[in-house]
């Protein structure tokens, strides 16, 4: 150290020497530094020496250093041991905090996981998802132009297998590879063992393509796709587990496909369903579950024809080329194609698409989607936070007292800040893990029913993190930051006043958030729950007594007398088996019929069903007019209620003649005659003109459905069926009869080992599906938001007697009847549900009139779903406001005005 | 006069002939603080006497005078006795030792 600095030290340190002291002193430590430094026996400590250290510097600062760390860490580690200690020592408090955060939390970090999981996830066996590119052809058609190419609009068709074999011939720089599959609907049997199954017919590629692993055996070779080649096929994990019994000999057994020899070579991962994921909630059985060579699906009976727009294509992208980048290349691939086919492929462009949904689709619809998706479960966290905020508050205010002594005695700000932070630290963090664990297990529950890979990856600690930082911040430090502004020694005069007018500024807004937030949760969910039981309570009646199967005929291969007879056969039994009341059969068609004076491309469409005569019966179909079928009735016609009055208005129909036209013949006028230049798909063609001869009532038979469908029933006998529907209507459970149905069919038709049999009403409900999930769990939601809310409201509202114990008890003292006590108590609550109810409803009555496209068979503003909620609310906030105001009025005077 | 082991250091290093506060310090190793606080305190009961050092030798070496600090001869009788003291009560602890 230089003689100066030395110097200059000792002038300032000399101020902590006393003042009589001062001036010699220095004078005494200058002439010693002086002397050291001139003689050379200075020390660099020397000035520092002179301060008071001792000889040895560097020790003295590492003991310095170390001494402040303990005394540092002394502070933290009592803090954070006291903080336990008082955690640890309100259980109920624990058990309240880390119950209301770790349940929002659980419910938020699940939904964010489930939303991670659409954005980033996996379909289960294919590898990479965003790498792969889905392909659909656009080109001019009859009527003109289909699609739009890649400016504006697209309105594009999948390939077909004639498309998809000129594109796989050069896919061009852009893709590794292509890969192709097309799906029917078979029965498959193994020995004794039948089932019905979702069959995929795919391209040579298909599996390296989508980068599949078998679970068992191998896949399709390039052998196995020549036409020459013996049938294999790969059966999917869920056909092999749960319906043939995870047979370990399964290789190399034969599996009879709709007739047709298989050996099964390989078994397809867990949860692979092909290109196309499964639905949520739905069972992998319900898709692809069995893969067939792509050759076969041009010789199957029924399948579509190598032109028919029926593949689903998919290429997988090079490293590092976009899909507008692949699409350009594509042209040529395109050219070929409208080269080849210029008869139904002019001007064919291919267009990409990504494959499912991703993150870079557009940013600010997925901003949208996961807010939409968020936003339900982040009210039931603000629900929690508000909870726990008020919790904190109260539990702050009560040690008030004791902050201000601690302030009194020289603690810090910031020290105490550190304190009280430290405890909602511990209790966010315990929160925290509980919500972790618990969607952790949520996840493990649902993710067998998740079509994509879930996981509690990187991205959901990030968020679940950032949920914690922000529940502490809103739940711990704000309360603790409000608790120590006003926490000095004038804190201790107020403490018995009641928490001053900011904190109940603070506590009532948390009310009033509350009731808000649990108002539109608990309002939108219970919409949402009407309109589920509007629809399960509408299903029709016959419905509920029918059982329904479905039967392609064309997969059968017959020549169309053949088919009949098997319908026959089959029809013949099931109206003889005991417990059936009427069984029906028939093939549907989409018609239009005549409207005299208007061109035939403006007649209206029809719903058209060849019927038998127990038809009408089966379905429960009341006849209001005229006649129905007999036995020989050839060119007559039914109709329902409402098309009869379109036909004729006031005037009977009956007797009239109804000029029909198949909706897919493609109609062309020459000269005023009509002419139908190819037939109608269903292989019948369409009578002409048919007389009506009975009226029967309108039906409604899908959920929602609010205008009933205009229906034509043309008799049995003269249409030729190719794909029918049996409708049976049991006397007793319709499900009792199904085994029944199904050895019916197996016996008349060996080809037909299983047929898929459900009842009318399960049906129905299916098409509830999406919305009755957003029902549930948004009902779910608000439900927990109500537990929430109910405890929060009525911790809030003891807690605000608790503080106004002293005001109340002098109330008392002068006179106050306790009535008047628990009225103003009890005014004070009310006040703010009824605040809180007013802003819950200026947000959910907008909210729920946007909703008004989700819900169905309810208005918007439907009595019940508001009226409910609305009632279960102001009857907590009563509950929450009377018993509080009950105990303020027991309060002694004497007690209160003693405890301060 | 009861002295403690602060002051006995004190009036040792100075028996010893250290004369300046540094040099106290050095040879007790007490910082500055303990040393100088005593030294005024021994020289308050008389156990130690200072003088400053003349002016002229100051201004020859260009720096501020240095105090001079000796012992009494209270304070060396007061020495001689604490350390005949300590000494007693070394070998009445040492004989315990043994017995």
């Amino acid at each position: 150290m230089s003689r100066r600095r030395a110097r200059w030290l000792v002038l300032m340190s000399a101020w902590i020497v006393p003042r009589g002291w001062r001036a010699r002193w220095r004078e005494e430590w200058l002439g010693e530094i002086d002397s050291r430094t001139l003689d050379g026996t200075a020390t660099a400590g020397v000035g520092k020496r002179a301060l008071g250290a001792p000889r040895d510097a560097a020790a003295a600062r590492a003991a310095w250093v170390h001494a402040g760390l303990r005394a540092l860490s002394a502070g933290w580690r009592s803090d954070l041991v006291q903080s336990a200690r008082s955690v640890w020592h309100s259980p109920r408090h624990l058990l309240g905090v880390t119950g209301s955060l770790g349940i929002g939390l659980t419910v938020s970090i699940f939904v964010f996981s489930a939303i991670n999981g659409l954005l980033y996830g996996e379909i289960p066996g294919i590898q990479s998802r965003r790498t792969l590119a889905r392909v659909f052809i656009s080109h001019d058609n009859v009527f003109g132009v289909e699609g739009f190419g890649r400016a504006g609009m697209v309105s594009a068709s999948p390939l077909s297998i004639s498309d998809f074999e000129l594109l796989a011939a050069d896919d061009g720089p852009a893709f590794t590879g292509v890969a192709a599959e097309g799906s029917r609907q078979v029965p498959v049997a193994l020995d004794a063992t039948a089932a019905g199954t979702t069959a995929l017919f795919v391209s040579a590629d298909y599996f390296p393509v989508l980068g599949t692993q078998p679970f068992m055996g191998r896949f399709l070779a390039a052998s196995d796709h020549r036409p020459e080649a013996a049938p294999v096929a790969v059966i999917g994990f869920h056909l092999w587990r749960d319906r043939f019994g995870a047979p370990s000999n399964i290789l190399g057994r034969s599996l009879l496909v709709s007739g047709r020899d298989f050996t099964i070579v390989g078994v397809a991962p867990p949860r692979f369903t092909g290109v196309q994921p499964s639905d949520v909630g739905a069972s992998p059985l319900d898709f692809g579950q069995l893969w067939l060579p792509l050759h076969v699906a041009t010789a199957w009976p029924g399948a579509p024809s190598r032109d028919q727009s029926w593949l689903t294509v998919v290429g997988r992208l090079e490293r590092g080329v976009s899909i507008a980048d692949a699409e350009r290349t594509l042209d040529v691939a395109a050219a070929r194609i409208a080269a080849e086919r210029t008869d139904i492929r002019k001007n064919a462009q291919l267009l990409l698409r990504p494959h499912g949904f991703g993150p870079d689709d557009s940013p600010l619809d997925v901003l949208l989607i996961i807010g939409l998706f968020l936003a339900v479960p982040l009210g039931v966290l603000a629900i929690a936070c508000a909870n726990v905020a008020s919790l904190q508050l109260a539990r702050a205010t009560g040690r008030e007292r004791e902050l201000a002594v601690r302030l009194a005695l020289g603690a810090s700000r910031g020290q105490l800040l550190r304190l009280l932070t430290l405890e909602s630290l511990l209790l966010s963090a315990l929160a925290t893990l509980a919500g972790w664990l618990g969607s952790a297990a949520a996840v493990a529950i649902v993710r067998d029913y998740f079509p994509l890979t879930l996981a509690l990856d990187g991205h959901v600690l990030t968020f679940a993190l950032v949920l914690a930082a922000g529940v502490v911040t809103l739940s711990g430090l704000v309360p603790a930051w409000l608790v120590l502004r006003r926490s000095t020694a004038a804190g201790l005069k107020q403490t018995a006043q009641g928490g001053g007018v900011a904190h109940a500024r603070v506590r009532h807004a948390l009310v009033v958030i509350q009731v808000a937030v649990s108002l539109v949760l608990l309002c939108t969910s219970a919409l949402f729950a009407r309109s589920v039981q509007a629809m399960r309570s509408g299903v029709p009646a016959p419905l509920r007594e029918q059982l329904v199967t479905h039967v392609d005929l064309e997969a059968l291969g017959h020549a169309p007398a053949r088919a009949r007879e098997f319908v026959d056969a089959v029809q013949a039994r099931l109206q003889t088996l005991p417990g059936v009341r009427a069984a029906g059969v028939a093939f549907e068609r989409s018609l239009r019929y005549g409207r005299a004076g208007r061109p035939v491309r403006e007649w209206p469409f029809a719903r058209g069903y060849h019927v038998n005569a127990p038809w009408f019966d089966a379905n429960d179909i009341r006849l209001l007019s005229g006649r129905l079928f007999a036995a020989d009735s050839g060119a007559e016609a039914v109709v329902s209620l409402r098309l009869a009055r379109d036909l004729a208005g006031n005037d009977s129909a009956i007797g009239r003649l109804i000029e029909l036209s198949s909706s897919t013949d493609i109609v062309v006028e020459t000269e005023g005659r009509i002419s139908i230049p190819r037939g109608d798909r269903s292989g019948s063609p369409v009578p002409n003109a048919v007389t009506i001869v009975g009226i029967v009532a309108d039906v409604t038979r899908r959920p929602g459905q609010t205008r009933p469908d205009d229906v034509v029933y043309l008799p049995w006998s003269i249409g030729s069926p190719t794909h029918v529907q049996w409708r049976v209507r049991a006397a007793g459970a319709p499900l009792a009869l199904a085994d029944d149905m199904r050895r019916i069919v197996r016996d008349v038709e060996p080809k037909l080992p299983w047929i898929d049999v459900q009842t009318g009403d399960a049906i129905y409900l299916r098409e509830v599906g999406a919305l009755g999930y957003v029902a549930m769990s948004v009902g779910a939601l608000g439900t927990i938001g109500l537990v929430l809310a109910a405890g929060g409201l009525y911790a809030v509202m003891a807690y605000v007697v608790s503080v106004r114990r002293r005001e109340l008890g002098i109330r008392l003292a002068i006179g106050g009847r306790p009535a008047d006590v628990v009225s103003l108590v009890f005014r004070q609550a009310m006040r703010l549900a009824v605040i809180g109810v007013v802003v819950g409803l200026v947000v959910a009555v907008p909210l729920a009139i946007g909703l008004r496209s989700a819900l169905v068979g309810i208005s918007p503003l439907d009595p019940l779903a508001w009226g409910a909620p609305l009632g279960v609310l102001l009857a907590v906030a009563c509950a929450a406001g009377a018993w509080p105001a009950f105990r303020a009025a027991q309060i002694d005077p004497v007690q209160a005005l003693r405890e301060d | 006069m009861r002295l403690s082991y602060t002051a006995l250091f004190v009036l040792q290093a100075l028996a010893q002939g250290h004369r300046f506060g540094f040099d106290i310090m050095d040879a007790t190793r007490l910082p500055s603080g303990t040393v100088y606080p005593m030294l005024r305190r021994l020289e308050g009961q008389g156990l130690v006497g200072s003088s400053w050092e003349e002016d002229e030798r100051a201004r020859k070496a260009n720096r501020p005078r240095r105090r001079n600090y000796q012992l009494t001869r209270t304070g060396r009788e007061h020495l001689q006795e604490a350390e005949a003291r300590y000494r007693a009560v070394a070998h009445l602890f040492a004989k315990r030792g043994r017995a």
